[in-house]
């Protein structure tokens, strides 16, 4: 990291904290995606995160790596959105989906496709439904690959709390799918036999 | 920010951790206008704190940390050079006293001479010296007696000789306590040369009243006193050894200072 450049955007100069922000961009427009799985929250936090870390770019002392301070405030951004929206109305896949929810691939094209497409939208789902802690670090470890050591210096946790949070989210999650496909519809037991097969 | 693969073997569910991964390599594109819309934003956002900024950085005040140093480097100093001339203040008293209570040893010791073995010297001496003059007197009586008797028995004619020979007979015990005034004389200037400054019994006692810096300690001029940088140079020996002195006590201290900076630390990075 170029420390003039950190100065300078620290001082107020708008090109040097493009300069600085933009090989962080596409890390956090992933770390907004993974929370919000949605294209128009992930872009509505992306920008709020770009704001938040302009305001608070003063307070950065170099303590840690700068990738690691933007994924904290990324990720309490998300949260926060998260929170707010859950406050207006509770967030489903299906007002998600209404809002203009978009799944990887959204065309629908072979059979293995929207089986895929299906079951990550189960599985987005099913992650909304956990609690804020576990989801968190299931997100952070599972989703973002972050070694678990730094997870817990970010979360500001023992590591052997972020792998117990990872074990409940992940013993919970499979809780969750297992009863969706119990309750799910003739669509998804079609899917779920193809799965059992192969 | 890799993870390890004993990070990995807590994924124990092949199914869901499948997902998962595929969910995390499933992120759609970047929006194309992202970049432009956050980078308006932040340019929005700068115009409107640059009054704001530009006043911040007029009334800045002067940071807590600034402030600690400046705090830390004022005791540091105040520390040294205090703890330096507490340092030759104590030593100098202490080196005073010492030099106080040596010199009165030897006073102690003076005395003790003066009043055991001198006066008896002196007075063997001075009954020598009587004995002596008494003896020559005495000799002196002698030699009259027996210069009488032959003048007597000789020669009674000879008036002018014998009247001289009485005269010089007369004068003979006269002379003889001359010489042993003198003598006496040669005696106590030799005692005298022997000891410059003989103290009398009667004012040798020791006296409770402080004593005054001795006389004998040779008197600075201009020219010789120790110039600046030597005086410097003492300073700077002293606080040396003031720091070697107070090295247990900073040993000390330095324990909890460090725990509390480890704590500190340790607190910032979580």
């Amino acid at each position: 990291m170029d420390e003039l450049l950190l100065r300078k955007a620290q001082r107020g100069d708008p090109e040097a904290f493009e300069q600085l922000i933009t090989p962080l961009e596409q890390l956090i427009w992933r770390i907004c995606w993974h929370y919000t799985g949605n294209r128009e929250s992930a872009e509505d936090c992306g920008q709020e995160t770009m704001i938040r870390i302009w305001r608070s770019l003063d307070s950065y002392r170099g303590d840690c790596a700068l990738e690691s301070w933007v994924y904290r405030i990324a990720a309490n951004c998300c949260m926060d959105y998260l929170r707010k929206k859950k406050r207006d109305k509770s967030v489903s896949m299906e007002p998600m989906q209404e809002q203009g929810f978009d799944p990887a691939d959204p065309s629908p094209g072979t059979e293995e496709q929207v089986v895929a497409a299906d079951e990550q939208k189960r599985l987005r789902e099913a992650i909304t439904m956990l609690p804020e802690d576990q989801r968190e670090a299931l997100i952070m470890t599972q989703l973002e690959k972050v070694p678990y050591e730094e997870a817990a210096r970010l979360l500001g946790v023992s590591e052997g709390t972020i792998k117990s949070r990872v074990n409940r989210a992940k013993a919970r999650l499979k809780e969750i799918l297992t009863g969706d496909r119990e309750l799910s519809p003739p669509g998804n037991v079609k899917i779920d036999e193809r799965r059992s097969r192969s | 920010m890799k993870q390890t693969d004993t990070e990995k073997m807590l994924q124990n569910d092949p199914e869901l951790d499948a997902l998962l991964d595929q969910m995390a390599e499933d992120v759609p594109p970047m929006p194309a206008d992202f970049h432009d819309n956050w980078m308006s934003a932040i340019r929005a956002e700068a115009k409107q704190d640059a009054p704001v900024r530009e006043e911040k950085e007029e009334k800045k005040p002067v940071s807590i940390v600034r402030w600690t140093r400046i705090l830390s480097v004022a005791a540091m100093f105040v520390f040294l050079v205090g703890g330096t001339i507490l340092y030759r203040n104590s030593r100098g008293s202490l080196m005073s006293a010492l030099k106080a209570e040596k010199k009165e040893a030897a006073v102690m010791m003076d005395m003790a001479a003066t009043a055991g073995e001198k006066p008896e010297m002196e007075s063997v001496e001075e009954e020598t010296a009587e004995s002596e003059a008494y003896d020559l007197s005495k000799d002196a009586g002698n030699m009259t007696l027996s210069a009488s008797i032959p003048m007597a028995a000789a020669s009674d004619t000879a008036d002018a000789d014998a009247r001289s020979y009485e005269a010089e007979v007369n004068e003979a015990p006269a002379v003889a306590m001359g010489a042993a005034v003198e003598q006496e004389a040669v005696y106590e200037a030799e005692e005298a040369a022997e000891e410059p400054g003989p103290i009398p019994a009667a004012t040798a006692m020791p006296t409770a009243q402080p004593t005054e810096e001795p006389a004998d300690e040779p008197e600075t001029t201009g020219a010789e006193q120790p110039g600046l940088l030597q005086q410097a140079g003492e300073f700077f020996t002293d606080m040396g050894d003031f720091l070697l002195a107070a090295l247990p006590y900073l040993a000390v201290l330095a324990v909890p200072a460090v725990a509390a900076l480890l704590l500190s630390r340790r607190k910032k990075k979580h």
